[in-house]
């Protein structure tokens, strides 16, 4: 009897201590809940669109992991883990340390450790098949197209201004264990590889909601097309070349790019971006290929009188030299104006005699201002003869850097006296400062060294006659950095819009880059180089230029408004560690 | 800035040249030669099974390029010759190297070589361009060309379609290979009608040109820019003749006949930026020193003045120079720091280049088999000049 009431009595305690160990457990898990984690989920899927009433969204399936009745992150169950960076390097046994060539951030593997609790075991059973379900949609995301709807956490840190988001890689239901025998519970830990950074947004999502983000939710299906309006994260027409303003310098009076300020890119790993470029000619114009290249590099030269910002397109007329040529300008009020004259002009050398013509435009560009790799495009013509006949090339600083001949573009059709159509030739690739180790002033003053570097442009008429050539412009994207050219198969439609994607919008959560009709997403597009992302903490801007064709010849037309581009760009801020604003 | 690598596939070029598809790529490696233009690459697909079991199916032969950080020049351009689809233990394999959909057989006749008329399979060769094999079956005592002929049509019978393979055990893991071959090779997939007739060199070559059966499928053949004239010389009437050769071996064989003094190259250009047409050029190759390296640093190739090049823009035909050894060393003959560069193979996951010299110190062996039939084609990745 009493060895029985014994028994009863050390069962009562131990079913005591269990409750009282797992009301402490309740207790501790709160205030770190609290402290650590507003909000924690496993989200499979993007909700529709506000207003969408027949969205093919079938809406979000979302795996709590704060929700008492259900699955609960354990005290101390997950501490995300940061950053880990890979690269190949250089070595020498001659030399100390190394040097890195290039790096990369590899996936994040996270340990997530929960309880699963419930009225049953039927009811935690259920609890692990919403898990496992998640886990498989996970591994068969854009296996086919049966499964792309993106799995991702969901994290809002205790004390963060908003949630962020990582798609999962791959899930593994680690561990599955019974505890506390007493009461209905599991343990299990969720191996979750995600991608190195964080979002502001979930994968796929509409980019156009962080532009959104403090209106609460007021906004309807209207405010978030990508493609049209002008209420946008950056929105602005550009023009198909550059122009100072010759009578209030340095302003400028047409511009090829947008300047996105560091204070507006928030985080600190790159922002991914979408960006819609709509031609304004809507009725005849056919584009044959976009350029878009960014440059985030120093911030301003200047000349001693004036503070200019750094280029890509450098006006001919700016830096031709008459004296040392034998060319002219053609001042017809065609081409591009110049600093000193707002009548738009190019220059052009009317019968060029066979042989080599050396020098015959020198543009003297700051050097540091241009301190990176380019490639260059001259916009520039041969306006009589076969392509071939005449030659051009690029040459800089004192012949260092002697790049090959490339044939001068020929476009068919009558040439009048005031040219309107350029060809492209790409003139090749270099890095300025010649010798990459030197970027600063010796006489101290840093990035901002004085004198220039020399772009001498060269000529060479095969041809057995005189020649006649025009140049307009020098175009230079960057190789350093984000630059890409997107060209469909044939000529494009006329009213073009396009959209380049890299924010994983257009391809539902997938890590990939798009370039497509905004209006016929059947059409093929081919996007070489790589779309940009924008660096966060420092100015960005995008330089744009454009091509046409009638599916013979293949020009560029500045002087024309119906060559105006807007610009409509949307972004994706990422962070490594916590978001912050 | 991280450089991801990127393949493009467009048309098969007796098709057309339109794109199709952008591919991110893994374990990319290429091989550049003075002598020929881009050579080879292969690299690995990263691709669902859905989208790699139609590569297979229908991407061998179509042409590529791949593109880094410049998308107005690819790092490289050629075929599709192959591709390897691994999964697990299989590994399917399908390829032009065994194409041929034209054929003739040669034979001796009484002491005399002879060869059949060529066959065509058109409908392959409207896809895959012309590829002509050509079997030797030995030697005949007496007319007739029953067995030649059938031979013949055997190898157009059995092999005007990429080929296949699926050895079974051995592989491991899920994979999509790419295998492909730079445009020069394709002047090796037909022999040479041209007689020499004409004097020079150059003048030889734009008849080859002119006259192949592929046309312009791969290459523009009317393009004569660059081909240059190294010497006066009347081919035909020293006694010197291309015919029996294959475009490519002819090509080749004028340049190494050079000028007397100084080293010639032929090469299939990259493509023209606005054309996209590629061409042969023929020229004195370029002896300047346009890549240094230290020791001290690794060994990284930087450009004259010191500025660093990405490994996936050196190339070769032109010289580079050692600048931290040796130095105030001097030897007969050519500076020892120095080195022109006959070939060039890039590893992009290792980020780096291997260069090949004059002084080369791999062994290329060529391989003869033991069959009674050779096939002109390129067995363990050798040409084979037996015809």
């Amino acid at each position: 009897m009493i060895s029985f009431s014994l028994n009863i009595i050390k069962q009562i305690l131990a079913w005591l201590r269990a409750q009282w160990q797992e009301l402490l457990h309740l207790i501790r898990r709160g205030e770190t809940m609290s402290e650590t984690y507003q909000e924690l989920k496993i989200v499979k899927g993007l909700p529709p669109a506000p207003g969408d009433t027949n969205s093919a969204e079938e809406g979000p399936i979302e795996l709590d992991l704060m929700t008492s009745n259900g699955l609960m992150i354990r005290p101390d169950g997950w501490r995300p883990n940061g950053l880990t960076h890979t690269s190949v390097d250089s070595s020498s046994v001659l030399v100390d340390g190394i040097r890195p060539l290039v790096g990369k951030e590899e996936p994040i593997t996270e340990m997530i450790s929960c309880t699963v609790s419930a009225e049953s075991m039927a009811a935690m059973a259920g609890r692990l098949v919403g898990l496992n379900r998640l886990i498989a949609d996970c591994h068969a995301f854009w296996e086919s197209t049966a499964q792309i709807e993106p799995v991702y956490i969901k994290w809002w840190a205790g004390g963060a201004p908003r949630a962020q988001y990582a798609l999962i890689y791959r899930m593994n239901l680690q561990a599955v264990e019974a505890s506390r025998e007493m009461i209905s519970q599991f343990d299990v830990t969720i191996e979750v590889v995600r991608e190195p950074y964080w979002r502001a947004l979930p994968p796929g999502a509409n980019p156009i909601l962080w532009h959104l983000r403090d209106r609460g939710g007021d906004y309807s299906l209207s405010d978030l097309s990508l493609v049209a309006g002008t209420d946008h994260f950056v929105y602005e027409t550009i023009q198909n070349k550059h122009e100072y303003d010759s009578t209030d310098l340095p302003e400028t009076r047409t511009q090829n790019y947008v300047t996105i300020p560091k204070e507006v890119i928030p985080g600190d790993a790159p922002a991914l971006a979408y960006i819609n470029l709509e031609l304004v000619e809507t009725a005849t114009h056919k584009v044959h290929e976009f350029y878009v290249g960014r440059t985030t590099k120093t911030k301003r030269f200047t000349d001693g009188s004036s503070d200019f910002q750094p280029l890509t397109i450098f006006n001919m007329s700016d830096f031709f030299s008459k004296s040392a040529s034998t060319g002219t300008v053609n001042d017809a009020d065609c081409g591009v104006s110049s600093r000193s004259s707002t009548t738009r002009q190019y220059i052009q050398y009317l019968n060029l005699v066979p042989g080599t013509e050396n020098d015959v435009i020198t543009l003297l560009a700051r050097p540091l201002s241009l301190r990176g790799t380019w490639a260059a495009f001259l916009r520039c013509r041969q306006t009589n003869g076969s392509a071939g006949d005449v030659k051009v090339r690029l040459r800089l600083g004192d012949s260092e850097i002697t790049l090959d001949y490339v044939d001068m573009p020929v476009l068919a059709g009558t040439v009048s006296t005031c040219v309107y159509l350029f060809g492209i030739a790409s003139m090749g690739t270099f890095t300025i400062p010649l010798h990459s180790g030197i970027s600063a002033s010796p006489d101290g003053t840093g990035l901002d060294r004085s004198g220039g570097i020399i772009i001498a442009v060269d000529l060479d008429n095969t041809a057995g006659a005189n020649r006649n050539v025009i140049f307009l412009d020098l175009v230079l994207m960057p190789l350093d950095e984000p630059f890409a050219i997107v060209r469909r198969n044939t000529d494009q439609d006329t009213g073009a819009s396009f959209y380049f994607d890299n924010s994983q919008y257009a391809s539902h959560g997938i890590d990939t880059e798009l370039a497509a009709l905004a209006t016929d997403t059947n059409v093929v597009y081919e996007l070489r180089g790589n779309l940009p992302t924008l660096v966060p903490g420092v100015d960005n801007r995008l330089n744009f230029f454009h091509t046409s064709t009638d599916n013979t010849d293949i020009w560029s037309e500045p002087d024309s408004a119906k060559n105006d581009m807007n610009i409509r760009l949307n972004i994706v801020p990422r962070w490594r560690g916590v978001i912050d604003v | 800035m991280t450089y991801p690598h990127w393949l493009h596939i467009y048309q098969k070029p007796a098709q057309g040249s339109a794109f199709i598809r952008r591919l991110p790529i893994a374990n990319y490696k290429h091989t550049i030669l003075a002598n020929g233009g881009f050579d080879k690459a292969d690299c690995q697909l990263a691709l669902p099974r859905r989208d790699a079991e139609l590569g297979i199916e229908q991407w061998v032969g179509n042409r590529a390029a791949v593109y880094v950080n410049n998308p107005a020049e690819p790092i490289w351009e050629g075929l599709i010759s192959r591709i390897r689809l691994t999964i697990g233990s299989l590994e399917f394999t399908r390829s032009l190297d065994k194409l041929y959909n034209r054929a003739t057989v040669t034979y001796t006749l009484g002491g005399t070589p002879n060869k059949t008329a060529a066959t065509n399979n058109t409908d392959s060769q409207a896809i895959y361009g012309i590829k002509e094999g050509r079997f030797e079956v030995g030697y005949k005592q007496s007319g007739g060309l029953g067995f030649a002929t059938t031979r013949r049509d055997s190898l157009l019978a059995l092999q005007a379609w990429p080929q296949n393979s699926t050895p079974i055990g051995g592989a491991s893991g899920y994979s999509l290979k790419v295998e492909m071959i730079g445009f020069y090779h394709t002047l090796s997939w037909e022999q040479t009608t041209v007689n020499s007739s004409d004097q020079n060199p150059n003048v030889v070559i734009t008849d080859i040109l002119s006259n192949l059966a592929n046309s312009n499928t791969f290459l523009d053949n009317t393009n004569t820019d660059d081909l240059n004239d190294p010497v006066s010389f009347n081919m035909h009437t020293a006694g010197w003749d291309v015919r029996g050769k294959s475009a490519w071996d002819a090509i080749q064989w004028l340049a190494e006949i050079g000028d007397g003094t100084n080293r010639w190259v032929a090469y299939v250009t990259p493509p023209d930026f606005s054309s996209g047409l590629r061409h042969v050029a023929f020229e004195q190759a370029n002896s300047d020193i346009d890549y240094i390296y230290y020791v001290r640093d690794g060994l990284r190739i930087r450009n004259r003045y010191g500025g660093i090049l990405s490994p996936w823009t050196i190339r070769p035909n032109r010289g580079i120079r050692l600048n931290d050894v040796l130095i105030g060393w001097n030897a007969p003959g050519d500076d020892p720091r120095e080195m022109y560069i006959t070939a060039v193979e890039y590893d992009a996951e290792q980020q780096n280049v291997s260069l090949r010299g004059s002084d080369d110190i791999t062994t290329e062996g060529t391989f003869q088999l033991s069959q009674q039939s050779l096939a002109y084609s390129e067995p363990f990745g050798q040409r084979q000049k037996v015809h």
